[in-house]
């Protein structure tokens, strides 16, 4: 389990986390959504080591990670700008790996090497932005490592490419029970990929979740009355959002879905609809209730 | 070990990464050992003015190649330190910070490690295989001192790497971090040397004092003075000093943060320091100026007015304040920063007053602490004293020399004279402060106190001269100095094999062995030492030279061979004889003819016979009227009576004769030696070449006709 504790980050005078606590499973895909400036790789570097806190620490399995080789031999990180020595091939920079990761399985860098099909004999820099990124790719999984960091995963690969790499990371969360944290700045990346996500917004974590209940707790109800009704009638229900056109009543409501189901129905409705939400929506309804607006979170770009 | 200082991987990978800096630094080294080796050995060890390998001719280019490829493989090394990027991925592996930096440089040592080994493997093979003299040890303490170097300079470059994130900053950061505090420390000592009888030379300061107590930072010093590389206190400093360097790089390493690359600075107060040492060197000279001026009043600046002073203190600060903000902007690449660092300015003014008027003051406290008879303990010559070996021909010591400079005096007249040279000394100072200027020789002198006392020599010769008779007094002394020299011997004659001369030498020091004191004192030629100043003999006849090295010291001895040494002039002369007595004949053939009959394009002379030199090396040639025969008779009949006269290895009846001729052409002069031979001389030949000699040579003294 890693877990944040309180966590200050400044460069100069610029404060990149503040207080920031968060506590991220063992086996999970855990995603970090956030605009440019919001933090998500300065909290990465943090969990890799790379990078000491000015307050608070950073522990996995309640061991601290800074400056410390056994808990870092735990840890891979592929960062969003990716380094190879100059002028090496794949084989190369298999060497440097094995050399200082004590964990790395020539025999799975073998196998990677033949589902990426790469040439491992070919100068990385000749390389395309999307078949660098599967060589760092094959690099960080051939650790066997515990924590797998990735930072923007998905950047410059195409979308065969990224069913690839989100495959071999589960395979990795369910046959080793590796624990993947990605970050993003696309929440719809992240969607269909991760069991928790949080959103940083200013160097905080604003929002935090487990994507599954929030995909259910949170739905969209269309619903009509042959008489006239007002928002009153829907006392008891959790609503988030309320909105009437005619005679038809939108709201975004929060709860059980089968327990509000059957109160809705009881009502007698001439119309009644179900609507699953997609996750962008969930996190604007969810955000509006903290009082942020979320473009201002994840669209706009931040200082 | 849970987590060894040095990871065997990361190691292994990092050695890798600077093969191509470390194969270039090691033929750099392999270079410098071709052009020294073959540079000794292409030259005439006799007629060189250095006799002896001198191992410490190899220390300054080998600092040189250090302080190029140290840096390089520093640089190389931790290049990952200037880009963000490539400083997280190091950051990330699972080593420590400590592990990162101990293990990278010990791969940069392993480069330095194998470069200088493959040189002084290589360079002592060659010695060894030629022949040569070699002093081994010396070459192994100026190993170690470059080694101890190497150490000094990487820990240096290192702890600049860890403080910037630039590579301009920490190349200059390194600089600084190497030279500065030595450079400042000597700054500050001279600027408070006081002119006067007594001061502490270099030589005598302890530890961070002592330019030779920390071997990177000497190169510019030992240009001036010399390096001492067998000082082993001085081989300590050094050691202890470069390993505090890099255990101060560790911590630095260990503090830096990975967001400082492609930073200038890792702190804001480094690189306020940076700026001001920057700014610094534009002060120098108005600094000493106004130094001088503060201690001595305008005399010694005389060439200076108030009025021109203030204009060269403004240029001077202007200068300073342009580099001081240049750094700033080369490093930042900010004006906005350039603006903002601007009143730190005052601490370069803080610092240039600091040495304006502080060494002063300090200065005053070093006032001459008088050396009197009574408080004389013991004395010896210091080895910087030159000048008392007035003859000396090859740069390093004579073996007199050597026994002079080891040897602790005692005798009471001396105590004397050297109260006396240091009175004159104080009363010189006070007339003329410049008069030290001269000077070089000088007494170490023990009178009980915490420092040991220089004296200098005030009046060359008289002093000297004064002070080497005493010695001469001095039994230890004496009985020291016609010992038979110490240590390994390779020995050197003109004309001779290596390995002729080798046993010309053993029989040399068994004939020696059974001399006395005086015969062995006749036998040590002029060459080598103050006390024979006035023997008019120089190393003409038959000599042997040779090439000493005790401990870590070489030396140089020219000794005469003659009847003295029966086996050895027998044994020289048997080889002498059988090597040029063909070509001598033929050339006294030639030059009789010529008497005769000359062709007037050419002349030709006689330069020695036994050990006179004959001083107009008796010329005939074209100016000359009539026919050599008739205007040199004399010599016509010895040259006749030489060509003729049978050859011998019995230095009792015996004249070497070196045969030289020397054909003169519009612009130029050949000169042609055929070789030296002993003649056997009979009694109407020596009166002959006696009378003859008296004609030619003033200074003749006809009996010493029984040298060879």
């Amino acid at each position: 389990m890693i877990t944040a504790s309180n966590i200050t980050k400044r460069f100069d005078d610029t404060i990149a986390l503040k207080n920031l606590n968060c506590t991220i499973p063992e086996g999970c895909v855990y995603g970090l959504v956030g605009s440019n400036g919001s933090g998500k790789s300065t909290l990465l570097r943090l969990i890799s080591g790379i990078y000491r806190p000015e307050e608070g620490s950073i522990t996995i399995d309640g061991k601290p990670v800074f400056d410390d080789p056994d808990v870092k031999n735990r840890i891979v990180f592929v960062p969003d700008e990716l380094y190879f020595l100059p002028h090496a091939d794949l084989k190369r920079m298999e060497q440097l790996y094995a050399a200082v990761y004590e964990r790395f399985s020539h025999e799975r860098f073998e196998t990677l090497l033949k589902e990426f099909s790469l040439n491992p004999d070919k100068n990385l820099n000749t390389f395309s932005k999307g078949m660098r990124r599967q060589a760092a790719t094959i690099l960080a999984l051939s650790c066997r490592a515990d924590c797998i960091l990735f930072d923007e995963t998905f950047d410059g690969l195409d979308p065969v490419m990224r069913n690839l790499v989100k495959n071999l990371l589960y395979r990795e969360v369910m046959e080793r029970g590796a624990t993947a944290v990605i970050t993003s700045h696309s929440l719809r990346e992240l969607e269909d990929t991760c069991d928790q996500l949080a959103l940083l917004h200013k160097g905080g974590i604003i929002f935090e979740s487990d994507v599954g209940h929030l995909k259910t707790s949170l739905f969209k109800v269309q619903i009509a009355f042959s008489d006239e009704y007002g928002r009153e009638r829907f006392e008891g229900v959790d609503m988030l959002s309320y909105s009437k056109h005619g005679s038809v009543a939108s709201m975004i409501v929060r709860g059980d879905r089968e327990e509000t189901e059957s109160k809705l129905k009881a009502m007698n409705p001439v119309l009644f609809e179900v609507l699953p939400l997609s996750l962008e929506e969930v996190f604007v309804y969810e955000m509006g209730q903290r009082g942020y607006e979320f473009s201002e979170v994840l669209k706009q770009e931040v200082e | 070990m849970k987590h060894p200082l040095i990871h065997r991987g990361f190691f292994r990978e990092s050695f890798r990464q600077l093969r191509a800096k470390g194969l270039i630094a090691t033929l750099l080294l392999m270079s410098l050992n071709l052009i020294l080796f073959l540079t000794f050995l292409t030259r005439d060890p006799v007629n060189s003015s250095v006799s002896h390998y001198d191992a410490r001719l190899m220390a300054l280019p080998m600092l040189l190649i250090l302080y190029v490829m140290g840096p390089i493989l520093v640089f190389g090394a931790y290049r990952w330190l200037n880009r963000r990027v490539q400083s997280d991925f190091y950051h990330a592996i699972p080593l420590t910070r400590t592990q990162l930096f101990a293990t990278t440089s010990a791969a940069i040592f392993a480069w330095l490690l194998i470069a200088l080994g493959a040189f002084a493997a290589v360079h002592a093979i060659l010695f060894a295989v030629f022949g040569l003299p070699f002093n081994y040890l010396l070459y192994l303490c100026v190993f170690l001192n470059m080694l101890i170097a190497a150490i000094e300079i990487v820990a240096a470059f290192s702890i600049g790497s860890a403080l910037s994130g630039r590579r301009f900053p920490a190349f200059f950061q390194s600089v600084a971090i190497l030279f500065l505090p030595r450079l400042l420390l000597s700054a500050f000592w001279i600027l408070t040397e006081v002119d006067s009888g007594f001061t502490l030379p270099f030589s005598q300061l302890a530890f961070f004092l002592n330019p030779e107590f920390n071997i990177a930072a000497t190169p510019f010093h030992s240009l001036i003075y010399g390096i001492n590389y067998a000082n082993v206190p001085a081989m300590l400093y050094s050691f202890a000093y470069s390993v505090l360097l890099l255990a101060l790089g560790g911590v630095a390493f260990k503090k830096r943060r990975s967001e400082t690359a492609e930073l200038p600075y890792a702190s804001r107060v480094l690189q306020t320091a940076t700026r001001v040492m920057f700014g610094l060197p534009s002060l120098a000279a108005i600094v000493v100026i106004l130094n001088l001026r503060f201690r001595y009043g305008s005399e010694q600046t005389d060439f200076l007015t108030t009025s021109s002073l203030l204009p060269l203190i403004a240029t001077s600060v202007i200068f300073s304040f342009i580099f001081y903000c240049l750094y700033e902007l080369i490093s930042s690449r900010k004006m906005k920063k350039v603006v903002k660092a601007m009143p730190a300015f005052g601490f370069c003014i803080a610092l240039a007053l600091l040495f304006i008027f502080v060494p002063g003051w300090i200065g005053k406290l070093r006032k001459p602490q008088p050396v009197t008879a009574e408080t004389v303990r013991s004395y010896r010559f210091s080895n910087e004293s030159t000048l008392i070996v007035p003859n000396r021909i090859a740069s390093e010591e004579t073996y007199p020399d050597y026994v002079l400079h080891h040897h602790t005096f005692r005798e009471e007249s001396a105590k004397t004279l050297i109260e006396a040279m240091q009175k004159a000394n104080i009363a010189y100072a006070e007339e003329d402060s410049d008069w030290l200027d001269f000077l070089s020789d000088r007494v170490i002198v023990k009178d009980g106190g915490l420092f040991q006392k220089t004296v200098d020599l005030p009046d060359r010769t008289t002093a000297a001269n004064q002070l080497m008779k005493t010695c001469m007094d001095d039994p230890a002394f004496t009985e020291k100095l016609f010992a038979y020299p110490k240590g390994r011997i390779t020995y050197v004659v003109t004309g001779l094999t290596q390995q002729e001369a080798q046993e010309v030498g053993r029989l040399f020091r068994e004939d020696y062995g059974k001399l006395t004191e005086e015969q062995r004192r006749s036998l040590i030629t002029s060459y080598n030492s103050v006390f024979d100043i006035d023997r008019k003999t120089g190393p003409v006849g038959l000599s042997i030279m040779l090439l000493g090295s005790y401990g870590t010291e070489n030396y140089t001895m020219y000794c005469r061979v003659n009847e003295l040494t029966p086996n050895a002039a027998k044994a020289m002369l048997g080889y002498l004889n059988a090597r040029n007595e063909a070509a001598v004949r033929e050339r006294l053939k030639e030059l009789v003819a010529w008497m005769e009959q000359p062709d007037r394009s050419v002349s030709a002379g006689i330069f020695s016979i036994g050990t006179y030199s004959l001083d107009r090396w008796a010329l005939w040639n074209e100016n000359e009227k009539g026919s050599p025969k008739s205007a040199h008779p004399e010599a016509y009949r010895i040259l006749k009576a030489l060509s003729e006269a049978p050859l011998t290895t019995d230095p009792a009846h015996c004249a070497t004769v070196s045969v030289r001729s020397y054909e003169t052409g519009v612009f130029s002069v050949s000169i042609n030696t055929v070789g030296v031979v002993g003649f056997e001389i009979d009694e109407n030949l020596k009166n002959l070449i006696l009378q003859w000699i008296g004609d030619v040579n003033d200074s003749y003294d006809p009996s010493d006709f029984g040298s060879i």
